[in-house]
């Protein structure tokens, strides 16, 4: 079970919640997860292809997903993902 | 040798190259049959192109090829491609190198000619005729966000983590990030500052201009020769552009003369690609000065409003940041990143975040060193001043009951792994500057910390033999700023051979695997980490080939020094060993790749003292010392040099350095008025190098590149501050400006009585 921490700005999306707990042995198994327990969270993540959006950053245990990274990252139980805005520019 | 060489200076590889004029940067590039470009511009900051006829300048002796942007590949995509520090969306990249049917800023390209000669390309220039419907131009960010504020782009519609806005606005991008109740944070303090600052567009100011040069050859490849922090970047940006596969198109880099930054857009290179193309040659065109200015990427202008709320002891209890970054012309300004460093050195219980992405009728902005963090944390540091001289506290004593420490979470909420700002504080307290009198009338001293993430990325390197039994290494980290000298300690640390015995060259993007560029402060670190991997690598395959050597098991050789020994008094020196290759199974290559690394954040700070004249407002740095957290400093002289150089374009932007617009036309394109600091106007800038070793990699390295800029603007405003009673919230704090502070703060004294 990996720990989410959802900015503010996305918590419109997960009925308020800052924390979602979820299972799932990749970043792309969790976030498919989260896609389908608050899909509209989903959409603002992910794209058509079910990469992630240039707009966000995640960063697993520390260790920054950007966009183009891909999202088969390994996630251990009690990792920590943080859902975050890009650092950088462009779109 | 073994590790102890690292923490040493020993002499630059590539040394007697660049002293002697030898080495080869991109405008040296030669070619059998070879022709050059140049690019007409728009002289309209924003204007829609209704017509181009090049028919004239194509009818001219020893023109050889016309390009508009008709000739460029239709690219609707709005898929976001790597262009190093910062990812462009494809459609804008294109309209950098070639605008189609509109231009948004002074400068952007839309033609280009390649022709036997420059100047003939030059003439050619004159004879296109473009047929303009001038636009109304917007050139300031907060003008820019008003409703009714003339659109840059019909399609451009706010994004942000919560959706999508409905209406088109220049707006690109709002950020927020937040924590905690801040309106009961407010509640609670003692004291709050609130102010608002203005920063104005700056550019990086390498000495080497864009340059490119490319030959499209009839089979179909690409070959560019160019000056880029991120060959590998080039190659992408130019595949998207030019709408060809990247396994297509081969990119050289150069030796450079400077990037900071701004040199990981093809602004050029599918220009001459495209020009080699149609006329057969291979085509090279080198921006001037003004063009530099005009149509690359500056760093953004800012409004920032920034409010801090703190305890009487001092406790920093909320805050509240409003970011506003210009962008230019196409969305893209660092205040993604903005919104992280400026408050991250500090623990504040709630506050609130909020950054605009604006576009405008000016360059399309570009990442430089530390992209964003500089305004920012002008902003906040000053603001922390203020508090400071409202509580009576020592400024570094301040900083230190509020300094983030590991396991506290930056704004983004990420959590710090190892980081030293609290031993750097320490430092500066224990050192002799922050100790020293200060004499004189109207003299200041100045404090302030910057924040830089560092990035981590991937890097890919290979080591190969030779029989004389030293080592090659091949990397494709451009080296701005020493990287062949410090990958080539690691090696010798390593394998435990001297320095002089290794021999760094840096690849291209068909003798390597993909290497992401020179920048965020990412290449000791994690071009540090596949050198490293290739060692290990290297001494795997050499104790087998030892084990044959001294006829013993391979499991029973152990390896130190650059010695292999086993059971028995047995042992080889590795140069021995390498030297005997080919009679041990032959020659090998070993391969190290780096990958998922943990960011290694550096804090660092400026200690300045200036003497400020009121008559004229003139600012004089007395003294100056640059703290930086390294982790570990590999090449001694070059991590100073860095810090000293990051400071040095922290002093320039604080005090001299600004674009000048009006209605979108830049009035200062050229280093006469766009006034850079020289040798005369710097202090010597002492360093104080503080090494506590981050959590990855083996030798707790830190980037250095970066953390240098952010502090330097807000240490000289406190400085200036505390020698004349005048808040400085513009830059850069000209004479003029400093002079108008000193006025309205006399004035304010009056009026109280």
């Amino acid at each position: 079970m990996a720990t989410v921490i959802v900015p503010g700005m996305l918590q419109g999306a997960t009925g308020g919640r800052s924390r979602l707990v979820i299972e799932g042995a990749t970043l792309k198994a969790v976030l498919r997860r989260l896609a389908e327990m608050y899909p509209q969270a989903g959409e603002r993540l992910l794209d058509e292809a079910g990469e992630l959006r240039h707009s966000v950053a995640l960063f697993v245990d520390g260790v920054e997903v950007k966009a183009g990274d891909g999202l088969l990252v390994p996630v251990a139980p009690g990792s920590e993902i943080v859902i975050a805005p890009a650092m950088s520019g462009g779109r | 040798m073994s590790r102890e060489i690292l923490g040493t200076s020993p002499v630059r590889p590539d040394g007697y190259g660049k002293v002697t004029g030898r080495d080869q940067f991109g405008p040296d590039v030669l070619l059998p049959g070879m022709a050059h470009a140049k690019v007409l511009r728009s002289p309209h900051p924003h204007a829609r192109i209704l017509w181009i006829d090049a028919s004239k300048a194509e009818a001219l002796p020893g023109v050889l090829a016309v390009v508009t942007g008709r000739d460029f590949p239709e690219v609707t995509s709005k898929e976001a491609v790597d262009a190093g520090e910062e990812s462009i969306e494809a459609r804008f990249m294109t309209a950098l190198c070639m605008a189609k049917e509109k231009v948004h800023f002074k400068g952007q390209p839309v033609a280009a000619v390649a022709a036997v000669s420059p100047h003939l390309a030059q003439e050619a220039l004159e004879l296109i005729e473009v047929e303009y419907e001038p636009l109304p131009v917007v050139d300031d960010p907060l003008e820019a966000m008003k409703e009714e504020a003339p659109l840059l782009h019909g399609d451009l519609f706010t994004e942000s983590l919560a959706g999508r806005a409905s209406r088109p606005s220049n707006v690109a991008w709002y950020r927020r990030l937040e924590r905690g109740d801040v309106e009961a944070g407010f509640a609670r303090a003692d004291v709050v500052v609130e102010r608002e600052f203005r920063t104005e567009m700056v550019h990086q100011g390498y000495i080497e201009p864009q340059n490119s040069t490319a030959w499209a050859s009839p089979d179909g490849r690409i070959t560019i020769w160019t000056s880029t922090q991120g060959a590998w970047q080039i190659r992408s940006q130019v595949a998207t552009i030019l709408q060809v596969p990247e396994g297509q198109v081969r990119v050289i880099p150069m030796e450079i003369g400077g990037g900071f930054g701004g040199k990981f857009t093809a602004y050029l290179d599918p220009v001459v690609a495209l020009l080699s193309k149609k006329c057969g040659r291979p085509v090279k065109a080198v921006m001037t000065r003004s063009e530099v200015f005009q149509a690359t990427g500056p760093s953004s202008g800012t409004y920032i409003r920034v409010k801090m709320g703190a305890r009487r002891d001092g406790t920093l209890v909320a805050a509240e940041a409003l970011l506003v970054y210009d962008a230019g012309a196409f969305p893209g300004s660092p205040v993604g990143s903005a919104c992280v460093t400026g408050l991250a050195p500090y623990k504040i219980p709630s506050f609130r975040i909020d950054g605009y992405d604006v576009v405008t009728n000016k360059p399309r902005v570009k990442a430089y060193r530390a992209p964003g963090a500089t305004p920012i944390s002008f902003a906040v540091e000053s603001v922390i001043d203020e508090i400071c001289l409202e509580l009576g506290m020592d400024p570094v004593e301040l900083r230190l009951k509020n300094a983030v420490e590991p396991g506290d979470r930056a704004p983004n909420e990420v959590e710090f792994n190892s980081i030293g700002l609290k031993e750097l504080l320490r430092r500066v307290k224990e050192h002799p500057h922050y100790r020293a009198p200060l004499e004189g009338e109207h003299v200041g001293r100045g404090f302030a910390v910057g924040y830089w993430g560092n990035g981590a990325g991937t890097s890919t390197v290979r080591l190969s033999f030779n029989p004389d039994g030293s080592v090659n290494l091949v990397e494709g980290s451009t080296d701005i700023g020493g990287t062949r000298a410090s990958m080539a300690m690691i090696v010798a640390a390593e394998l435990g051979i001297e320095y002089e015995e290794v021999h760094p060259t840096i690849g291209d993007t068909d003798t390597l695997g993909y290497n992401d560029g020179t920048g965020g402060s990412r290449t000791t670190y994690s071009t540090g980490v596949a050198v490293y991997r290739a060692c290990q690598n290297a001494i795997a395959e050499l104790k087998r080939r030892a084990a044959l050597l001294m006829e013993v098991d391979p499991q029973e050789v152990t390896f130190s020094s650059g010695v292999f020994s086993a059971p028995g008094g047995k042992s080889i020196g590795i140069r021995d060993v390498i030297k005997q290759l080919r009679k041990t199974g032959g020659p090998f290559e070993a391969n190290g790749v780096s990958g998922g690394l943990a960011r290694a954040p550096s804090f660092g700070a400026s200690l300045v003292d200036v003497a400020v004249d009121p008559e004229t407002g003139k600012v004089t740095i007395l003294r100056w010392t640059q703290f930086q957290d390294v982790g570990k400093a590999i090449h001694r002289a070059y991590v100073e040099g860095q810090m000293q150089g990051g400071a040095a374009q922290g002093i320039g932007w604080a005090l001299w350095e600004a674009y000048a617009f009006r209605e979108g036309h830049m009035l200062n394109p050229s280093f006469l008025d766009y006034r850079m600091p020289t040798a005369l106007d710097l202090p010597m800038i002492d360093t104080e190098i503080v090494e506590v070793p981050a959590s990855d990699g083996p030798y707790g390295v830190r980037g250095v590149g970066e953390a240098s800029i952010v502090s330097p603007a807000a240490a000289i405003g406190n400085a200036v501050f505390r020698a004349v009673g005048a808040r400085l919230t513009r830059l850069p704090m000209s004479p003029e400006e400093v002079w108008r502070a000193i006025s309205t703060s006399e004035a304010r004294e009056a009026a109280a009585g």
